[in-house]
């Protein structure tokens, strides 16, 4: 018998632990620097400049700003006109999400009509965010198509009402895709479990489904909520004299070029933002962890009452027309010399973009995008790879700090991008960025803009990548290395062929963001770097909402373009290709006998 | 077997901290020497640590304290991918994006080795676990045991001086577990690598290895040939986990080269003993095979009574509980079958042969 000496007292102190584990990591150097560079991608484009913004709001000016902020009345007006604003849009975008995911996955109903919701829900997230805004004040404005035109009304829509239309149909899409997940992932054994024992259809909604979805319901509330509040380009286009946090700082970098109440805004804006997001990603991640195990047992019921069936669908479709009526007002917009005064056909709004003055503007954005996709994607996968595999200290912190690039609004990048990198950044006297931001920037500005595209994009590519590679059984990874390939090689030749459908959706996520950001980059653009989605509001506030509309249409072609494009670069390749993301790549046991 | 590998175990602990910040010690002060082209198997209950000890060995995990000796080079802390090793594991771990050849490919093109050289070994490979036509299927096609057996060739061919194998056939149905281990044996004695495979399933253990080593709580109980291991456990939790054991109480009178003279119920007799037994209480085991019935074929004298508490038919034997001195018996019976069933509630007669018995501590 082997002599069994007591245990022996190995306890190391925390920073000890740590610095052990770091010291591991440098045994495979490639690794390594992969952390050391995503840590200071992290540092320097995400937390730099959000550190910047709140040095420059508790500064003694800052502190002064905020004693004001505080005290006037004014601001109390405009934030609670961003209360009221967020708490509208959310609860309709949460329904409105809600009733297309329940029409989509519980409802008998046929096929064509899902598809058309599919559809119309997807639309808003390859257009910029304020397209729908344009076309509702040539719809619904006060010499509207439909309110004036058709009907002959007076009628006022900006402010609140058009807002919220507006925020709502942009914003829902997340809603939807959120609650239609979950609903999928529940096991139809509750269902049937209720039904057996006596409840009805009515009751197992009301005390098993509408139960296990009430995360799902709170999550997508708070993230429309801090969408709706972090928007900057609806209320510029529709606000009207609706004052919201947004465009009050907005106005006070542009108009009044108040660096410090911009930053103090900032501050006010940030902090329900941050809690709120990290909240929602909670609430729907354990949502989903909880409900998704593993195979569903039954089959899902599906509701066949008409009484519920017809009018869910009709209300569903009646949103689908709205969407359907909002971007064929694009496209003939984009087509008319002037939509409800003058409807006669032109293509020189699509001169005017292709190969005018927007032609620049075209491919300045396209290139841009281009070079963010490649970042944000490669960024997120080996970000996620460090995360989930990763076995050092502080790995929660890489993601945090990731998330933290979606979890702040928009506009706040746009003024921590100006604070932090308006001179030339140093550390420690070393020079390590040169200016990136406003005149004689590097690139003209064009780098702080990828750096603001990447951090707004990467986050979703890092979920997209987190939950592939938690699909994918580690001992595939250790086989590779088990016989020999460091963890590099490992990386290229096991473990990103394997995620690929996550890296297709990172990089068609980010270059759809890339192309419809607005918020961050409003204040970063330069005379020499020419955005389209400012090119779009530009015309918006110049009333020339035929060029508007036709850079929407060609911005809306080239993400469809791009799409394609990546579908046929890393999509699937028939039978040969990694399996899709859907299916756990884990090898099944016994039952996947051959035959 | 001349290049076969020699991999020494000295003294290797390993401590995980919990989430919640506790350390757990998975792997204590264990040692252990595994000769070249040796096959050993780390054989526990889930949780004992032997998955553990296999993932330090592979460099998985690094270990907290003590050295791994791979042929007198202390390797504890060498990376996973430079140590020349090969894991087998449970799952397959098939890399799914690639064909079956791609797969046993894999390691030798990390190695640079020329085209045809490449080729030649993976046919190789596929013919010796007889996988031969199947180069171009992918992994998902193939049943649990074609899935597994690429995984070995896609080990072996790597030429590993150690093969590690991480429960590989659990995932398996009891029919192909069977077929499959005699394989895993053929192949190994035919390569002559050195092997160490982890299992919890006993019969796997006997059966595959030339030593086996019992863990329990990370440390090793017992490191002995299957068969000692079964007639001679060292402690209580070797009997009773390798097959089935009764254990008796008896008092130890006199220990003398390996045989203790005890008395049972007032009978005194010789009996092998462990080497840590001494005089004093200790505990006889009795297999239930060691149990032989009067009555039945053969000379067992009715030296004891017992009563019959439960009858339990197994097809080629005959399980009975019985109740003897206030303590309750496992008898395996192979002559039940044709020679009549003791009925429950029925007194039989029981003895056994002193030299199958065992005293340990």
């Amino acid at each position: 018998m082997q002599a069994s000496a007591p245990p022996i007292p190995i306890q190391l102190s925390g920073w000890r632990r740590v610095w052990r584990e770091y010291r591991a990591l440098t045994r495979d150097p490639i690794y390594f620097i992969a952390l050391l560079l995503a840590i200071l991608f992290i540092a320097i484009a995400i937390l730099y400049p959000l550190l910047a913004t709140l040095a420059e709001a508790i500064s003694p000016a800052g502190a002064q700003t905020l004693a004001d902020v505080l005290r006037r009345p004014v601001y109390h007006r405009i934030i609670l006109n961003t209360l009221v604003m967020g708490l509208t849009v959310a609860t309709l975008g949460t329904a409105i999400g809600f009733l297309f995911a329940y029409v989509q996955v519980r409802l008998a109903a046929p096929a064509w009509i899902k598809r058309a919701i599919h559809i119309a829900a997807l639309v808003p997230v390859v257009s910029p965010p304020f397209a729908v805004a344009i076309a509702i004040i040539v719809l619904f404005g006060r010499s509207g198509f439909i309110t004036s035109g058709l009907l002959g009304l007076r009628t006022d829509i900006y402010g609140l009402p058009g807002l919220t239309l507006a925020m709502t149909l942009s914003f829902f899409t997340v809603a939807y895709l959120n609650l239609a997940a979950l609903m999928r992932g529940l096991d139809p054994a509750l269902d049937e479990a209720a039904t057996n024992l006596g409840a009805n259809k009515w009751q197992t909604f009301r005390t098993v489904t509408l139960p296990l979805l009430i995360p799902g319901l709170a999550g997508s509330f708070l993230l429309l909520f801090v969408e709706a509040i972090a928007d900057l380009s609806n209320p510029l286009v529709l606000g009207g004299n609706y004052t919201v946090l947004a465009t009050r700082l907005y106005l006070a970098i542009i108009g009044e070029y108040d660096i410090t109440a911009g930053a103090v805004l900032s501050v006010i804006l940030l902090v329900p933002s941050i809690v709120l997001y990290f909240v929602q990603l909670r609430l729907v991640t354990r949502a989903s962890v909880v409900t998704v195990t593993g195979r569903p047992t039954g089959r899902p019921q599906v509701v066949t009452d008409r009484r519920v069936v017809v009018p869910l669908v009709a209300l569903a479709l009646t949103m689908v027309g709205l969407i359907a009526l909002i971007y064929l007002t694009i496209l003939a917009g984009a087509f008319t010399i002037s939509l409800g005064a003058n409807n006669a056909f032109t293509l020189r709004n699509f001169e005017f973009v292709l190969l005018g003055y927007g032609a620049k503007a075209m491919f300045d954005t396209t290139g841009m995008s281009i070079l963010a996709t490649l970042c944000a994607g490669f960024l997120s996968m080996v970000i996620a790879f460090l995360v989930v595999r990763g076995r050092f200290s502080g790995r929660n912190l890489l993601d945090l700090g990731m998330m933290m690039g979606i979890a702040v609004p928009g506009t706040i990048y746009g003024i921590g991008y100006l604070l932090a990198f308006n001179s030339p950044t140093e550390i420690f006297g070393l020079a390590i960025l040169p200016k990136l931001t406003g005149g004689a920037a590097v690139f003209g500005g064009a780098l702080a803009i990828i750096m603001v595209y990447v951090i707004r994009s990467a986050p979703a590519g890092l979920r997209a990548g987190v939950a592939a590679l938690q699909q994918i059984d580690p001992a595939i990874e250790e086989a590779s290395i088990s016989i020999g390939a460091d963890q590099a090689t490992t990386f290229r030749r096991v473990t990103l062929p394997l995620i690929r459908p996550a890296l297709l959706t990172a990089m068609i996520y980010a270059f759809a963001r890339a192309m419809t950001t607005v918020s961050a980059i409003l204040f970063l653009t330069t005379p020499q770097t020419r955005v389209m989605t400012q090119q779009i509001l530009n015309e918006t506030e110049a009333g020339r909402f035929g060029n508007a509309f036709a850079y929407v249409a060609v911005l809306i072609a080239i993400v469809l373009l791009a799409i394609g494009a990546l579908y046929a670069l890393i999509g699937p390749r028939d039978g040969k290709g990694a399996a899709p993301a859907s299916r756990p790549l884990t090898v099944a046991p016994e039952s996947s006998l051959a035959p | 077997m001349t290049d076969a590998h020699s991999l020494v175990l000295e003294a290797v602990t390993k401590v995980f901290e919990t989430p919640e910040g506790r350390l757990v010690t998975a792997v204590d002060n264990v040692s252990l020497s595994i000769g070249q082209g040796e096959f050993v198997t780390l054989l526990g209950p889930s949780g004992c640590g032997k998955t553990t000890t296999l993932r330090l060995i592979a460099g998985f995990e690094f270990p907290t304290a003590g050295r791994i000796l791979l042929d007198g080079r202390d390797i504890a802390h060498v990376p996973p991918d430079k140590r020349g090793m090969a894991m087998v594991f449970q799952s397959y771990a098939l890399f799914p994006h690639m064909s079956v050849f791609e797969n046993i490919a894999y390691g030798l093109r990390l190695r640079h080795w020329p085209k045809a050289e490449i080729e030649r070994t993976v046919g190789e490979m596929m013919a010796l676990v007889n996988l031969s036509g199947l180069e171009h299927r992918r992994p998902a096609s193939l049943s649990g045991g074609q899935q597994q057996r690429v995984a070995l060739a896609r080990a072996m061919a790597v030429r590993p001086k150690v093969l590690l194998f991480d429960e590989p056939l659990s995932n398996l149905d009891a029919k192909l577990r069977v077929a499959l281990r005699a394989e895993i044996r053929r192949l190994q004695k035919q390569l002559g690598i050195t092997s160490i495979y982890v299992t919890h399933d006993q019969a796997e253990a006997m059966s595959l290895s030339d030593r086996v080593v019992v863990m329990n709580a990370g440390r090793v109980e017992q490191a002995s040939a299957p068969a000692e291991l079964y007639t001679r456990p060292a402690t209580r939790f070797v009997a009773d986990f390798i097959g089935q054991a009764n254990f008796l109480d008896v008092a130890v009178e006199r220990v003398a080269g390996g045989w203790a003279e005890i008395t049972l119920w007032a009978h005194p007799m010789r009996v092998p003993a462990h080497d840590n037994v001494g005089p004093g209480p200790a505990a006889l085991m009795l297999r239930p095979e060691a149990i032989c019935l009067a009555g039945r074929a053969g000379a067992c004298t009715a030296r004891f009574q017992g009563r019959v508490r439960a009858v339990t038919f197994l097809g080629s034997a005959v399980e009975y509980e019985i109740e003897t001195h206030g303590q309750t018996l496992t008898v395996s019976d192979r002559e039940a079958v044709w020679g009549g069933i003791f009925a429950e509630g029925e007194w039989v007669g029981w003895d056994f042969a002193p030299e199958r018995g065992y005293v340990i501590p």
